[in-house]
């Protein structure tokens, strides 16, 4: 079935990480591939703290530390995850005051972190092709509301004036698609369904 | 609770957004902890949520285009870094043939630099020191204490600078083509010329000092020619501009230099300049041809030193007054 339906990639770049890096593969990784299959996921990683256009210059100023440190550093697997704590501490030294979180964002945040901490939530490319692929299968209407709201971050209220439905639907085709998404992404994602126990989605 | 099917998803999308009223927060705070089913249906919404806007966030990040950007930026520091120890030895070398220079007469001595081609220069005098630049039209700049200039290694048809603070313009005619120096909004447009050029960028004014030539300083679409010997002062906040009557040499460098001058004209600017009163013992000692140059920052004592013991006359200090005798 999905196969009926040409894959059209919602994200330029086909996910976060835009290549599988070749580190493993021996003990010599060169820069710049070090650098393309990174530097992305790095960004992604960054904008949890900052706008994007900081975390391109915090990634860019931590690549140019790479750069100048090339020789000191066993460049091995714990490469990336030196880059993405590098990347952390200038991001977190950024934030001018830190949004007051609900108990609630602070305890999901916690249950979540060893996900959201780990570069392989930022590299993964299995994970965020799983995620294009269900926002194409999406109905137009689904969609559409998703996009206004996720990626344009229009209020319901504006996305309801904008698309002439109510308010209530826009609520409800947003409640809808979220049910879909977390359908389609359960059976991708073993990661989230071993941290909080087996079980159905409640549908 | 068995209220988990009342809550809309889309208000679980508000509440992690932080988008909700205070009391339905806390509505969804006390669902969330009523089950585990609860629990997991909103973190995962959460990591759902995350996962989007993070890739959401990079979509138009171009990582090749930033690889190319920082080996640019890896190569202009290399080249930056050869320019400065190239400087170092430079400074050695013109030490030796300062004196060299200094013995035979001649003051002032220019560095050259040679630059790649296709690349912009970038050359900060940060120190108390005064760095002297050749451009690649052999135009010399003389670039003052905390000032910042930058051009292309290789000129096209226009030559244009940037300046970021003062310095010195020894401009190299070129036929038919301007040099153009730009700072802070304001331009001075040359063709061959000596000019002092002030526009640092933490200060409004913006002074500019003709020696020799033309000029043209434009700035908002106004545009005036300088003279020799004038200087413009332009104010960035408040746009006045006013044009000013100089010694544009006493102005720039705070020195005069007399050729073969009479001591009475010599006189005359030593009042101005030191602000006191000077006369001669006798009226035949104004006859007196001096010639040296005389610095403002030095005493006026040294510089009445310097004076009588060249042309065989002393002088006496009366408090402010100054009597100079044979």
């Amino acid at each position: 079935m999905r196969d009926e339906k040409p894959y059209k990639p919602q994200f330029e770049g086909g996910g976060i990480s835009a290549s599988h890096s070749s580190e493993h593969t021996s003990g010599e990784i060169d820069f710049d591939s070090l650098y393309l299959s990174s530097y992305r996921g790095l960004c992604a990683y960054a904008t949890r703290y900052v706008s994007i256009d900081e975390a391109e210059e915090i990634v860019q100023d931590t690549m140019l530390w790479l750069w100048d440190n090339w020789d000191t550093i066993v460049p091995e697997k714990s490469v990336k995850a030196l880059l993405f704590r590098i990347v952390h501490n200038k991001a977190v030294n950024r934030i001018k005051h830190n949004a007051v979180l609900s108990r609630v964002h602070q305890q999901m945040e916690r249950n979540l972190s060893q996900h959201f901490e780990s570069p392989n939530f930022y590299l993964d490319k299995e994970l965020l092709q799983m995620l294009d692929e269900a926002l194409q299968r999406l109905p137009e209407n689904l969609r559409e509301v998703f996009v206004l709201s996720r990626v344009e971050q229009l209020s319901y209220k504006d996305i309801a004036d904008r698309l002439g439905i109510t308010v209530k639907a826009v609520d409800n085709r947003l409640a809808r698609t979220m049910k879909i998404l977390r359908k389609e992404l359960k059976d991708y994602l073993p990661i989230i369904l071993a941290l909080l126990g087996a079980g159905e989605i409640p549908q | 609770m068995n209220n988990q099917k009342e809550m809309n998803e889309a208000k679980l999308v508000a509440f992690i957004d932080g988008s909700l009223s205070p009391e339905e927060m806390a509505e969804v705070e006390h669902w969330y902890d009523a089950s585990d089913e609860n629990r997991k249906t909103l973190e995962q919404l959460y990591f759902v949520l995350q996962l989007h806007d993070r890739c959401n966030a990079v979509k138009d990040v171009n990582p090749e285009r930033a690889l190319a950007a920082l080996k640019q930026k890896i190569a202009q520091r290399s080249a930056a870094k050869r320019r400065r120890s190239f400087m170092t030895l430079g400074r050695r070398v013109m030490r030796y043939a300062a004196i060299v220079l200094l013995l035979a007469g001649v003051a002032g001595l220019g560095a050259y630099i040679y630059y790649d081609k296709n690349q912009y220069c970038e050359i900060v005098a940060d120190n108390s020191q005064n760095k002297t630049i050749v451009l690649p039209d052999q135009s010399t700049v003389t670039l003052k204490a905390d000032s910042k200039i930058s051009f292309p290694a290789k000129f096209t048809e226009e030559r244009v600078v940037y300046l970021d603070g003062e310095a010195l313009f020894d401009v190299a005619k070129r036929k038919g083509a301007e040099f153009v120096v730009k700072a802070k909004g304001a331009q001075i447009c040359v063709k061959g010329t000596k000019f002092n050029f002030k526009a640092y960028s933490a200060c409004p004014k913006i002074e500019a000092t003709l020696i020799e030539g033309a000029v043209d300083f434009r700035t908002n679409g106004h545009k005036v020619a300088i003279k020799p010997n004038q200087k413009v002062v332009y104010n960035a906040e408040s746009r006045r501009m006013n044009i000013v009557e100089v010694d544009a040499r006493l102005d720039i460098f705070g020195e005069r230099y007399f050729d073969m001058e009479k001591l009475g004209y010599v006189i005359n600017s030593l009042e101005h300049i030191y602000d006191c009163k000077i006369s001669f013992a006798d009226n035949r000692i104004e006859d007196i041809r001096f010639t040296g140059t005389v610095n403002r920052n030095n005493s006026l004592e040294h510089t009445l030193n310097i004076i009588t013991l060249t042309t065989g006359t002393e002088y006496k200090r009366y408090g402010d007054a100054v009597v100079i005798s044979k």
